[in-house]
């Protein structure tokens, strides 16, 4: 008898540290605390990106990204005055799906990546429109041009994570004028269009203090 | 006008008929007995200079590119060159002076990134291929060195990285084009007096900006492929072999053409030829688009 219940309880225990050990354990609940101007997420450039379409020949929409955005940002309800987004990407991430292409448009026809090798976006206020959705108004400074530009956020969610520290994402959208930026090359003809919407799907990571 | 038809035009036609215009009405002044040098040498750098940047004005306006600037340089030095004499060591100089002038107005571009070996590259490349030019122009006046540039030139457009870099040398080719057509006149013509000034320039820094506005992004074509259409025309120094220079020039000059004009070929074939994937079966591309099934 005493065996049988021995044996119960160790293949109780056994199911029991199995199913603790299987539970997923990065979905903890990540109670509202204000954030602190210390309390910034880093870009991880690895799991971020930006996209950018606009139309070829009027009749569809080229998608090309650039990859490994860095930056930072800090979003909070409570301190909408104290958050902030900072985006900055290398040009010579561009990555259009075609060598011959990323040379082109990285030349001097239209970003001249060498002279301005970066494209940046930093927010000068920022304002909450709905759940997990925000406006951030700012300088976009590309090709060595500053223009002032709404960005429009969305899906902003916050995780903490055991292994990976607190992590937080959003999308942002924002339309521009290529050639409001020095870039006109073939709006004229409607080869290229010259409106650009850039999709910055981005993930901050807050590591835990060391 | 689309963007290819205005380059097209004011990048192409526009330097010819300039160069043409400005060189052709005094190529028909016939010398004088007297004249132991061209009086109006000074028509073709004058010509070659005005056609790339009046053609570079009307098609991309202001501010100008360091390129250009190179192009008033290699002009300056060229107009300077056409009333000065052919003494080797006051041609020496002036060469000098105009590659290190190039040199300076390019500083800027390509300086960006921190390779020194880079900095010097335009004025060595400008000073290296005025001097090993120079002396073939001496010895051969008329169109075959001219045109021999403009093939080489007109290659190069494949290696600009860009329509604004590639208008540049479609100019030049152009340019030399208008000028080399005097050829045909009463006063002949040697490129020697200044017009290689302001074309070899654009010879040499358009496709340096265009390697490294591609290396930049690690996507530089093979870097054999920018020099070969600037160097090319130096082929022509084979055709001074004794045995080929005693043929007659309806078999030389056709032949030095061809010459720079396989070379060219060759350089788009290195930078664009598709990669061997012979070794490649079709299961093989199976595996690699779709894995294992």
């Amino acid at each position: 008898m005493k065996r049988r219940i021995a044996a119960a309880l160790m293949i109780g225990g056994l199911t029991l540290a199995a199913a603790v050990g299987l539970a997923p354990r990065e979905t903890a609940p990540v109670p509202h605390v204000p954030a602190t101007a210390d309390d910034f997420f880093t870009i991880d450039k690895a799991h971020s990106v930006l996209l950018y379409h606009l139309r070829h020949f009027g009749v569809s929409n080229f998608y090309g990204r650039v990859n490994m955005p860095t930056g930072s940002f800090l979003i909070d309800d409570a301190d909408l005055v104290g958050s902030y987004l900072e985006v900055s990407c290398e040009l010579k991430n561009m990555d259009t799906g075609n060598d011959g292409r990323d040379r082109f448009i990285t030349g001097a026809d239209f970003f001249s990546a060498r002279e301005y090798p970066t494209a940046s976006f930093k927010s000068t206020s920022i304002r909450k429109i709905g759940e997990g959705t925000y406006e951030a108004d700012g300088a976009f400074t590309m090709h060595g041009i500053t223009n002032d530009v709404t960005v429009r956020i969305e899906q902003f969610t916050r995780k903490l994570t055991e292994r990976f520290g607190l992590r937080c994402g959003f999308e942002a959208h924002v339309t521009l004028s290529r050639s409001e930026f020095g870039m006109p090359k073939f709006v004229e003809e409607g080869t290229l269009g010259d409106d650009v919407t850039i999709i910055a799907s981005i993930e901050g990571v807050q590591l835990p203090d060391e | 006008m689309d963007e290819f038809t205005k380059v097209i035009v004011y990048g192409g036609a526009l330097p010819f008929v300039i160069a043409l215009v400005i060189v052709t009405p005094l190529s028909f002044i016939r010398r004088r007995e007297d004249e132991k040098r061209d009086r109006f040498a000074w028509r073709m750098p004058l010509a070659l200079g005005l056609a790339i940047v009046i053609a570079m004005q009307v098609l991309h306006g202001w501010p100008w590119h360091n390129v250009l600037y190179a192009a008033c340089a290699g002009a300056a030095g060229g107009l300077l060159m056409s009333f000065t004499s052919r003494q080797v060591w006051v041609r020496g100089l002036l060469l000098v002076v105009t590659a290190a002038a190039v040199n300076w107005v390019m500083w800027g571009s390509v300086v960006i990134e921190a390779d020194r070996w880079r900095w010097f590259v335009p004025g060595v490349g400008t000073l290296l291929l005025l001097g090993t030019l120079e002396p073939l122009a001496v010895r051969r006046p008329g169109p075959t060195l001219p045109v021999a540039i403009a093939l080489g030139a007109g290659a190069a457009i494949l290696f600009a990285g860009s329509l604004n870099f590639g208008s540049v040398l479609l100019a030049v080719a152009a340019g030399l084009g208008g000028c080399a057509i005097s050829g045909f006149t009463r006063r002949p013509f040697s490129i020697a007096d200044g017009t290689l000034a302001v074309a070899v320039p654009m010879l040499v820094v358009v496709p340096l900006v265009g390697f490294l506005d591609a290396d930049f992004t690690d996507n530089a074509l093979h870097p054999v492929a920018y020099l070969v259409p600037s160097l090319a025309p130096l082929s022509l120094w084979l055709f001074e072999i004794p045995a080929l220079a005693r043929r007659s020039a309806w078999v030389r000059v056709p032949l030095s053409w061809l010459l720079v004009a396989i070379l060219c070929g060759a350089a788009a074939w290195i930078a664009y030829a598709p990669e061997d994937d012979s070794g490649e079966s079709e299961d093989d591309l199976l595996q690699q688009m779709y894995g294992d099934f």
